[in-house]
């Protein structure tokens, strides 16, 4: 997915299944494109050049709401040539980046080195910068100057705001620009710890992290949304709890916005007592009992959140080659997390894949305020193209610096296999 | 120890990272082995040749005297060449990571390291990385298996049936790591365990693990023919756990009246030690005839013989 090739003129995407949800859109279909724009759509078109999707599945393109790359200062984590090829490679054709980078994401300069960097790249990078100075919580970035130069959310970064006034400044003040805001709830003052309290520290003998942390700050966003009336997402929810607030938010029609981590769907805390202390399975908010689990994915059914995420952190080898407490929290993600997801949701029976496709796509876009990407007349074609092949997902054959993932040498079913955007496009069937 | 014994007598794993894994067999064999052990350590010369040219790195990352000095103690009557590394003199200050140090101390040709570390699952680590045996003296608030032999040892000198003994363990059960063992050793043994201390000291789905939990000391004691104290370890407690030392004493401390009053018949009183006199146990408890707190230190030089000898011996056998 190195070098993307430009679809100039006429171009024909032969034989695809078009599957586009939020258009009512499902059939095996020839799509014509001009200048990558969609020009028509039917059976036995024709055009300049063709390219042969039969078998694959076209669908629109993935946004992931959350993905944290190391550049500048951290580069051997990730860097945002090497993230954004990750990100194409598992089929996203933007994603919000958090910057895990020294000097943080707080000014207009490093957000625009940001941009500057992701110049060329086929996915599109979109800066989440920090909503306060240093990240530190205290006062608030200039988030106007931030949102011109192309902030495309806000957010305080790990451990989230640090205090009730901090969260509702921040979200009354960003509102003024219409950008959202991202935040991680939790109690403080219950964190600390490195696994979820309950069996993961009992039998583990680490430091616990009790849901009640979490579950506090969902109750603090809720009636803070609910006074305020502005929009507050929250992010990687892991509890049946937090999904029954997230419930009573939604009967009171408050603007509050909530995503799942891919791992919290994939794993529990059972993974990480099977795992022999690896840090692939050290998670943040911890990986909770499969209870919770089986919450978070009845709750994706019920449609209680806008999307799944990919939560990308990526710790290179020498940073996760040490006694597990010493390692960070995090997975490297984006190359597995949608056929992680599928294989979780989908190949459970839970939900259909045109029932999974929006929370990768139009949910995550409506959370940006973005427009969808459609399979439309008219529409600059923004797409991913999918394979049902199966799979096995290797680091040392993916484009992530990343070296933590639980996904290693584990087997999928769908797989992400091109992305399409602007014009260009990636991917096998592209070269 | 004869010939044949060694060959027959195995271990069904090939470290000692924790009892989680150990079964019934391996538990029974080590406490048997153990016992010759302690015959020897009777002797005029305690000195056996068994491990002699197997070489013992204890590598301590955390202060302990006591474990230290007694695994020192079994390696040499062993006759194991020993080798001691604390971290406070160490190439770690200066940010070498444990891997490196030990495939370093590795790299001189030993057999066996014998690691207390801070963070649960360090031996793990280390037995991934290293084809040396590991032993694990202690990881963080996980697990610590020589402490749990020798507690198990010690319990059946006087109570030689383990099926259906009540064992509690009071204190501080969330901080501590010869918890875990005990309750993983003893049940595995046929023993009802339970666990006894303030509610915020005493983690959170404890159950889980099969044991009973009291919450009020004079109940525990009605309760148990064995009493396992824990240590109280000040520092590392915040204001919420409890209020201080006081209270501690008067509301869960271990008393001579307290046991007069709700002990049954023939009830002991352990503790691992090092002991915070009028804390967590009274000084007419602890030097009284409940108590076999020293029999356990003599217990913990046999039981660290035994699985020594038991996971190295085939070393030996096979080098010769």
């Amino acid at each position: 997915m190195d070098h993307p090739t430009t679809l100039q003129g006429e171009w024909l995407l032969a034989g695809a299944r078009l599957l586009d949800p939020g258009a009512d859109l499902d059939r095996v279909a020839d799509l014509r494109l001009e200048d990558g724009r969609i020009a028509e759509i039917g059976e036995g078109l024709q055009a300049a050049r063709r390219v042969d999707l039969k078998g694959r599945i076209l669908c629109p393109g993935f946004v992931d709401l959350r993905a944290t790359f190391g550049e500048p200062g951290h580069e051997e984590r990730e860097s945002i040539a090497s993230g954004l090829r990750a990100a194409a490679s598992g089929g996203y054709t933007a994603v919000c980046v958090f910057a895990d980078s020294d000097p943080v994401v707080d000014n207009e300069g490093a957000l625009r080195f940001q941009l500057e960097r992701a110049q060329g790249a086929l996915t599109r990078l979109l800066p989440v910068a920090r909503v306060t100075r240093g990240g530190s919580g205290e006062r608030l970035a200039d988030l106007g100057e931030l949102a011109e130069a192309g902030a495309a959310a806000f957010s305080d970064g790990p451990g989230g705001l640090p205090s009730a006034a901090a969260l509702r400044g921040s979200m009354v003040y960003a509102h003024r620009f219409q950008r959202p805001l991202f935040e991680l709830p939790c109690e403080r003052s219950l964190l600390g710890g490195e696994v979820n309290e309950g069996s993961a520290s009992l039998r583990s003998g680490l430091k616990g992290i009790p849901a009640l942390s979490e579950e506090l700050g969902v109750q603090r966003a809720l009636a803070t949304v609910a006074w305020e009336n502005r929009p507050l997402h929250l992010q990687l929810l892991s509890t049946e709890r937090s999904m029954e607030l997230m419930r009573k938010a939604r009967q009171e029609d408050l603007l509050l916005s909530a995503d799942v981590g891919v791992h919290h769907l994939a794993f529990s805390e059972e993974d990480f007592l099977a795992s022999d202390y690896n840090p692939a399975f050290k998670a943040d908010p911890p990986l909770r009992p499969h209870t919770d689990r089986e919450a978070l994915r009845q709750a994706v059914r019920e449609g209680l959140v806008e999307a799944i995420v990919s939560d990308h952190r990526p710790a290179d080898f020498d940073r996760i080659d040490r006694e597990f407490s010493y390692c960070p929290a995090g997975a490297a993600s984006l190359e597995t997390c949608f056929a992680a997801a599928h294989l979780c949701l989908v190949e459970t029976g839970l939900l259909s894949l045109a029932d999974l496709l929006p929370f990768f796509s139009d949910g995550p876009r409506r959370v940006l305020g973005l427009p969808a990407a459609r399979l439309q007349l008219g529409e600059m074609l923004e797409a991913t193209v999918l394979a049902e092949e199966i799979w096995t997902y290797r680091e040392r054959e993916a484009f992530t610096r990343g070296r933590n993932s639980p996904w290693e040498g584990r087997e999928f079913r769908m797989r992400p296999v091109g992305v399409l955007r602007e014009g260009r496009a990636s991917g096998r069937d592209f070269v | 120890m004869n010939e044949t014994r060694r060959d027959e007598a195995r271990l069904s794993q090939e470290h000692l990272l924790g009892l989680e894994h150990y079964t019934a067999e391996d538990l029974e064999l080590i406490l048997q082995t153990a016992t010759h052990f302690r015959a020897v350590l009777e002797r005029p010369i305690k000195k056996v040749p068994t491990l002699r040219g197997i070489t013992v790195v204890n590598l301590f990352f955390e202060n302990s005297t006591r474990t230290r000095i007694s695994f020192e103690m079994a390696e040499k009557r062993l006759s194991c060449d020993t080798v001691n590394f604390s971290a406070g003199s160490s190439s770690t200050q200066k940010g070498e990571t444990l891997r490196d140090t030990a495939a370093n101390i590795e790299a001189m040709k030993i057999d066996a390291v014998v690691m207390r570390h801070s963070c649960p699952g360090a031996p793990g680590f280390l037995a991934r990385n290293l084809d040396s045996v590991i032993l694990n003296a202690g990881d963080g608030a996980h697990e610590h298996p020589t402490q749990a032999l020798l507690d198990m040892l010690s319990i059946r000198d006087r109570h030689p049936d383990f099926q259906g003994l009540r064992v509690t363990l009071c204190g501080d059960i969330l901080h501590s790591r010869v918890a875990l063992s005990n309750i993983y050793g003893l049940q595995r043994m046929g023993a009802v365990v339970g666990v006894c201390g303030p509610p915020t000291l005493i983690p959170r789905g404890i159950a889980e693990l099969g044991v009973r939990v009291y919450h009020r000391i004079e109940e525990a004691i009605e309760e148990s023919d064995v009493l396992n104290v824990l240590r109280i370890q000040l520092e590392r407690h915040t204001a919420h756990h409890f209020p201080g030392l006081r209270e501690y004493h008067e509301r869960f401390g271990l008393t001579r009246a307290r046991l007069e009053q709700h002990a049954p018949e023939g009830m002991t009183v352990m503790h691992p030690g090092p002991i915070n006199r009028g804390v967590e146990i009274s000084s007419d408890v602890a030097d009284s005839e409940y108590s076999i707190i020293l029999d356990q230190v003599t217990n913990g030089v046999a039981v660290r013989m035994a699985v020594l000898y038991l996971l190295l011996g085939a070393k030996t056998v096979e080098a010769s």
